[in-house]
């Protein structure tokens, strides 16, 4: 019973997790054409993709084919979500944003090579399994932590400067929320052998699927926060922050200032 | 008008001039290349770009700035450094 009931509650973080994905996912999705900004539109299909895949494995039931349609779903997502750090944060320096780019597309093909290859092998956690999951690792790891270094970079680069402390805290937010969740398939590498993934009756499979998806859930939270910064959260976050009130000048107005700096009269 | 108030902070390092100065001058060169009615707030990296080589230069060569060019190069790499301000700030 009490198994049952642990179950139902990370279910619900699961469905939770899903749904705030998507509701943010709409919301940057509108931002973007409102404010015509090509880069965060591939955030949003990012999250609508990852979504999808987890709807399309968790909840029609699609047996075998469910963990390679997801992969599918996660290789999309992934790819424009590397695509988005790259546009977002090192355009005309893309050097490095290619090398990530290639280095995912490769680890995301392998995945889904290796779901189709080892469809039957799910549950007997052989050497392919942990082949599998093992370079899952390192995909899902540079992805998220690709964001992690980008957003600490600036937040590094931009803490000095004046700037609402909102925006920086969003950086710290998305940093903080993508490094927790570069390690959300380290329970895979500890699921009982027999035993499929989200299995209720077996305690320690349940505790791995718990563990999944409090992170999920925690991630899922602090990424809608960040976007859909609500106005509340933002005065707290400048709470301390205060700035000169932005003054207008003319043509003639700033000249004369000029002047003054410049020439001393 | 994040990305004005960063630019004016360094603007202000590399030429001594009051902050508010500073963006002023940003805010008139934006208008002399984007037009008199721009949103400053829908300004995009491509478009400061073009402002900073072109408007913004020109202005500094007709104030007898010296090092113009230094200036305009600097502050185009710290712009292209922290390009993610566009979207942190403009979501």
């Amino acid at each position: 019973m009490e198994l049952m009931i642990l179950f139902g509650i990370f279910l619900f973080f699961s469905i939770g997790s899903i749904s705030l994905l998507i509701i943010t996912g709409i919301f940057i999705l509108v931002k973007s054409i409102i404010n015509k900004m090509i880069n965060t539109l591939l955030l949003a299909i990012s999250f609508f993709s990852v979504a999808f895949g987890f709807i399309g494995n968790l909840f029609f039931n699609l047996g075998e084919l469910g963990g390679p349609l997801q992969e599918y779903f996660i290789f999309i997502g992934f790819i424009t979500f590397v695509i988005f750090i790259n546009t977002t944060f090192y355009k005309k320096q893309m050097k490095i944003g290619w090398v990530i780019l290639i280095i995912v597309v490769v680890l995301g093909i392998n995945q889904i090579v290796m779901h189709h290859l080892f469809l039957d092998v799910a549950i007997k956690r052989g050497f392919p399994y942990f082949l599998r999951v093992s370079l899952d690792f390192p995909y899902i790891f540079i992805v998220f932590n690709w964001l992690t270094y980008s957003c600490f970079k600036a937040y590094k680069q931009l803490k000095k400067h004046d700037i609402q402390a909102w925006i920086k805290a969003r950086y710290v937010l998305l940093a903080i929320s993508s490094f927790i969740l570069s390690f959300h398939n380290i329970p895979e590498f500890f699921q009982p052998k027999d035993i499929l993934w989200v299995r209720p009756s077996n305690p320690l499979s349940l505790l791995l699927f718990g563990i999944t998806t409090s992170l999920m859930m925690f991630y899922a939270i602090i990424v809608s926060l960040s976007w859909f910064m609500p106005r509340s959260l933002k005065r707290f976050f400048n709470r301390n922050y205060s700035r000169d009130l932005e003054e207008d000048f003319t043509e003639e107005e700033l000249m004369k200032q000029f002047k003054i700096q410049f020439e001393g009269c | 008008m994040e990305v004005i108030r960063f630019l004016g902070d360094m603007l202000e390092k590399l030429i001594a001039i009051s902050p508010p100065a500073a963006r002023g001058l940003l805010k008139l060169s934006i208008k002399d290349e984007l037009g008199s009615f721009t949103n400053l707030n829908k300004v995009n990296y491509n478009d400061f770009l073009k402002v900073l080589n072109n408007s913004f230069k020109n202005r500094l060569i007709k104030l007898n700035i010296p090092s113009y060019d230094k200036i305009v190069n600097e502050l185009i790499y710290e712009l292209t450094r922290n390009q993610s301000l566009f979207t942190m700030s403009g979501i």
